[in-house]
């Protein structure tokens, strides 16, 4: 695949012609970014000033809405819980998918099943997920159970008990999103230039040399994307909530921010509420990112 | 096996011989680990297709992995006759495939901008797309469906774009927060000596996309299709909060529908399900090739 | 085979509407004629739509001129549908409505007052199940909308099991007491591995329709005041029939604790329970699952009989264009002609006193229990702030009092009562 040398064509002030080009290419996105997000964003802002019930002209509150969150226990149950997934699923979920990437990418016979196997969850209904996982933690039948029993642990109510509810849920959605991220990560492997492993084979490196020194930096760009995938996709956590909840609703233990503000939301009529509640846990989520966006000089290679 | 093993073979083999009972038993172990790590992420896939084939009564009455008394092929035919399901797999198609290419193109650009070149207000831009993430799209939901219903719309019965499949993927070709990171992120990875030779040779930005960077980006691009297509697929709350006419509906509507209020018609949810996966289980075989060959930077060279 | 041939007749009739609103497009346009259509949106599943649609198709014939579309979906995404359609100023002109959730709607005025097409048409509202119609008028004698069908809880009874046992079927003389021991005679450990293997009854504890606000109401209680202002869930009976299902499970343990069943479904349908007390729903499910079904009264409790009875309504969008044909729809659902269509489901209770006097008592073994219960059943609650106030309420019952039992009733009701008082009265 060569760079066939284009035609000669002379263009004045590279730089000026440069910004030009950009808001060609950004087009697009940018008439999105005006036509179809700002105006339903920033609704949501205005909202969260009103109490509205969905169905009768909202009324403007202020910010009554924050100061009620801060002194909601559901609310600040959810964000605890919340916070707890995002703690414990993005850095197992990242670190797992990075070294079933590293196993898959290799060329064996049968690699195309293998991976497929492991694709199949993301593309799996979550219902039938949650369901076989429900299996899994069952109190008496479940499989989770009978193992550990051949171990001597006595038998817990995974889903039920408050305390192994959430870590419960975790390991479910790690399970689940695993195969996501590795797909980023099989992409990833692949752009890395094979110059680079000839240049560290020649300095003498060996499989621990070529990967911390050439694998690990050239993949950081999909580290650092995946990484604010799932930050921001673990603050949203709902369905795996929503499905594995059972039986009825999330409680005190499950509950999460996306599940308050649908709640509020939608089932309680109470959508300016939730939409404080949404902009609370985008400020968080904002704050976050922003810093983890300040960390990239520190640790992203780009090439 | 290192993990440039798929780019080593494209090459010449350098490796420095190893024993072979040594590499023999490496790749066994790592087959062996590999398999079973597979089976154990397809466990409820296989449970999908067990119980598709099972009778009602015996889907909760036997344990879940079992197999089921007889292959109950009914249970397909009295799904696909529940609903109109041609004309939703035809839907479905429509929407996933429109939305797959107009993420590819618009997103695409987008990275380019983002990654190779230089505009005023580039970090806050990017900034604002993210933020379009962030947002939970239940709070979304009304503000947009009310954008929705006040764009004129030439050929809808009602004028504006409820009822029709536009506000379904219309927005996949103004860019997406996803596709433009994860691309700009590929983009990065690629030398920028690359780019300024081609520039050297007189070519404009949209030759140096269309020549340097969308080719060597197929595994990302790859990855964009499959996760668009399958998001698409799978979405139910959009078409069903913006379709009202049965014929407009996507397979994932029709298959919500035997969820039932109370008791679920678990047999016939599952063929379905199972049914409305075919599609993203070909693309993915068929995509996941391109994470193995495709690349060969070292082409380049040349 | 004659119950899937008349499915697959009801369901070629589905598929068609598909070239139906083409077609009238087509005439709408090519003739002129003044053609009305609206939109009436229900959940359901496949069976319950393809059901809809057979009475619409004979709305259609009866008159020519208005073309009714369906659209369906499945009951949790029904009301974000609905509410992100009403908040957005498009909602279809009839839509369907359960009774409880009924007062939230209804006082955000976005229903339609039918009250002047009442009087008007001189429309006879006894002809239709008393509750029913209860549940969608006003304290003001607004009338906001049709009861369309009913839901009754029943006791359910597999014949096999209760004959392998020598257990006499349940019938109308059976108590809390009579239950109790019948069930400790059906609950078997029958391999003697020390774990339950059949189970004397089954019911489901997360929603108070089930099976415990009947049991609150046998004992003499009740939920809701009157005014919709206040629970009346710390009274002693109230408390008193709470306890009574707790005791169920965790004290007699003759009903599965409910995380054994939350995510496998219905223990009776699985022949692992000799009974169930749940409602009309289930009865083709139920005979779907090949079980001797056999159907009783719910046993009575110290007060006397009672069990739950919950409407499903139809009502008409404020801003429908089209208020006099939604209007004559919406006559038409609760017309014998429909409600005969919609009782061969099994799946609810006609709300025509005709319909239930007449053919539906006589249309399935066990289809008279139904239609005897209406006499002594109470009304599903229908209040203000329904969904959030069983949210609060069912946390803490689920979590404390059946799910496990950290708390007695009491003390659960006592943990959640002042808030519930305050979320009611705020209303």
């Amino acid at each position: 695949m060569t760079v066939g040398p284009a035609r000669a064509r002379r263009r004045t002030g590279p730089l000026a012609s440069e910004a030009r080009w950009a808001w060609f290419f950004l087009a697009p996105t940018i008439l999105g970014l005006v036509l179809l997000s700002a105006g339903p964003i920033l609704a949501t802002l205005a909202i969260s000033l009103t109490s509205w019930d969905l169905l009768q002209a909202p009324r403007l509150v202020g910010l009554q809405n924050f100061v009620d969150l801060l002194g909601d226990d559901r609310f600040l149950h959810a964000l605890r819980n919340t916070v707890f997934y995002t703690v414990t699923s993005v850095p197992l979920g990242l670190a797992l998918a990075l070294g079933l990437a590293l196993a898959l990418n290799r060329t064996i016979r049968g690699i195309a099943w293998i991976r497929t196997a492991y694709f199949l969850p993301v593309v799996t209904s979550t219902v039938a997920i949650s369901l076989v996982w429900a299996w899994i933690y069952s109190p008496e039948q479940g499989i989770l159970n009978q193992v550990l029993g051949l171990f001597g642990v006595p038998a817990q109510r995974w889903i039920s008990d408050p305390f192994w509810a959430m870590p419960a849920i975790v390991v479910m959605a790690v399970w689940q999103g695993l195969g996501t991220n590795v797909i980023i990560f099989l992409a990833g492997l692949q752009a890395i230039p094979e110059e680079y492993y000839d240049a560290a084979q020649v300095d003498g490196a060996g499989r621990w040399g070529r990967f911390r020194h050439v694998t690990l930096p050239m993949l950081t760009p999909s580290i650092f994307f995946t990484g604010i995938l799932s930050l921001i996709g673990s603050f949203q956590v709902f369905d795996q909530v929503y499905v594995l909840a059972r039986p009825g609703r999330p409680t005190e233990a499950t509950t999460t921010v996306v599940y308050f503000i649908y709640e509020n939301g939608f089932r309680n009529f109470k959508m300016g509420y939730a939409s404080a509640a949404s902009w609370v846990l985008f400020m968080i989520v904002a704050l976050l990112t922003a810093l983890y966006f300040r960390s990239q000089s520190r640790w992203v290679h780009y090439g | 096996m290192d993990q440039a093993s798929a780019l080593a073979t494209l090459a010449p083999r350098r490796r420095p011989r190893r024993r072979p009972w040594a590499r023999i038993g490496r790749r066994t172990i790592v087959y062996a680990l590999l398999i079973a790590g597979g089976l154990l992420m397809m466990g409820p896939f296989l449970w999908m297709m067990a119980t598709s084939l099972k009778t009602r009564a015996e889907v909760f009455g036997s344990p879940p992995l079992s197999l089921p008394s007889g292959a109950h092929w009914e249970n397909y035919a009295r799904m696909w006759d529940a609903l109109p399901f041609s004309t939703f797999f035809f839907n479905s198609v429509k929407l996933a495939l429109l939305n797959t290419a107009g993420q590819l193109v618009s997103s695409s650009m987008a990275a380019f901008a983002f990654a190779t070149l230089q505009f005023r207000f580039k970090g806050p831009l990017f900034g604002i797309l993210l933020a379009t993430l962030i947002i939970p799209f239940q709070v979304v939901l009304v503000p947009n469906f009310i954008l929705y219903r006040i764009l004129p719309h030439p050929l809808s019965s009602s004028g504006n774009w409820i009822n029709t499949h536009e506000p379904l993927w219309v927005g996949a070709w103004l860019g997406g927060a996803f596709g433009t990171f994860l691309l700009r992120q590929f983009f990065l990875t690629i030398p920028r000596e690359l780019a300024d030779a081609a520039r050297v040779d007189g070519a404009n930005p949209l030759r140096i996309f269309w020549h340097v960077y969308l080719p060597l980006a197929r595994p990302a691009l790859a990855t964009l299709a499959i996760f668009t297509f399958m998001w698409t697929w799978n979405d139910l709350i959009d078409p069903l909060i913006y379709l009202r006419d049965t014929e407009l509906q996507t397979v994932t509507v029709g298959l919500s529908l035997f969820k039932g209020q109370f008791v679920g018609k678990w047999p016939e949810m599952m063929a379905g399900a199972l049914v409305s996966l075919l599609p993203m289980i070909v693309l993915f075989v068929i995509a996941q090739k391109h994470f193995v060959r495709g690349i060969t930077l070292s082409g380049l060279k040349g | 085979m004659t119950r899937s041939t008349a499915r697959l007749g009801a369901l070629r009739r589905v598929a068609g509407i598909a070239a139906l609103p083409v077609i009238l497009a087509f005439v709408a346009a090519g003739c002129g004629q003044a053609a009305t259509t609206i939109e009436y949106s229900i959940w359901g599943d496949p069976a319950e739509l393809a059901s809809q649609q057979a009475i619409v198709d004979a709305f259609h014939e009866a008159n020519p001129s208005i073309t009714v579309k369906v659209t369906v979906s499945d009951w949790d995404t029904y009301w974000d549908k609905l509410q992100t359609g009403l908040a957005g100023g498009a909602a279809p002109d009839v839509f369907a409505m359960d009774g409880p959730l009924f007062p939230d709607f209804q006082s955000r005025g976005v229903l339609l007052d039918l009250k002047s097409y009442v009087e008007k048409d001189k429309y006879d509202l006894t002809q239709l199940a008393d509750q029913g119609v209860k549940d969608f008028t006003t304290a003001d004698g607004g009338q906001y909308g049709l009861p369309r069908d009913l839901n009754v809880i029943v006791l359910y009874y597999n014949k096999a099991m209760f004959d392998e046992a020598g257990v006499a079927y349940p019938d109308d003389t059976w108590d809390w007491a009579k239950l109790v021991e019948a069930a400790h005679k059906l609950t078997l450990d029958k391999d003697g591995d020390g774990t339950t293997d059949q189970w004397g009854l089954y019911t489901e504890t997360t929603d108070m329709e089930n099976y415990w606000s009947s049991l609150v109401w046998q004992n003499g209680g009740d939920i809701i005041a009157p005014d919709g202002k206040s629970t009346l869930l710390g009274s002693e009976e109230a408390v008193g029939g709470l306890q009574f299902l707790q005791d169920l499970i965790w004290k007699e343990k003759v009903v599965p604790e409910p995380a054994l069943f939350a995510e496998t479904g219905d223990a009776f349908e699985q022949g692992q329970a000799a009974m169930e007390a749940n409602g009309s729903w289930l009865v083709p499910t139920l005979e779907a699952a090949g079980i001797e079904l056999g159907i009783a009264p719910l046993p009575q409790g110290p007060a006397g009989r009672a069990t739950s009875v919950n409407p499903t309504g139809a009502v008409v969008y404020k801003d429908s264009k089209n208020p006099d044909a939604a209007w004559l729809f919406v006559k038409y659902l609760a017309s014998p002609a429909a409600q005969e269509k919609l009782m061969a489901l099994k799946a609810s209770l006609p709300v025509s006193k005709e319909v239930l006097a007449g053919p539906y008592a006589a249309s399935f073994d066990g289809a008279q229990v139904f239609a005897d219960s209406l006499a002594y059943a109470h009304l599903k609650p229908s209040f203000l702030g329904y969904n959030e106030f069983t949210a609060i309420l069912q946390e803490e019952l689920d979590t404390n009092v059946f799910n496990e039992p950290k708390k007695t009733a009491r003390d659960a009701i006592d943990t959640v009562l002042a808030e519930l008082n305050a979320l009611l009265a705020g209303q």
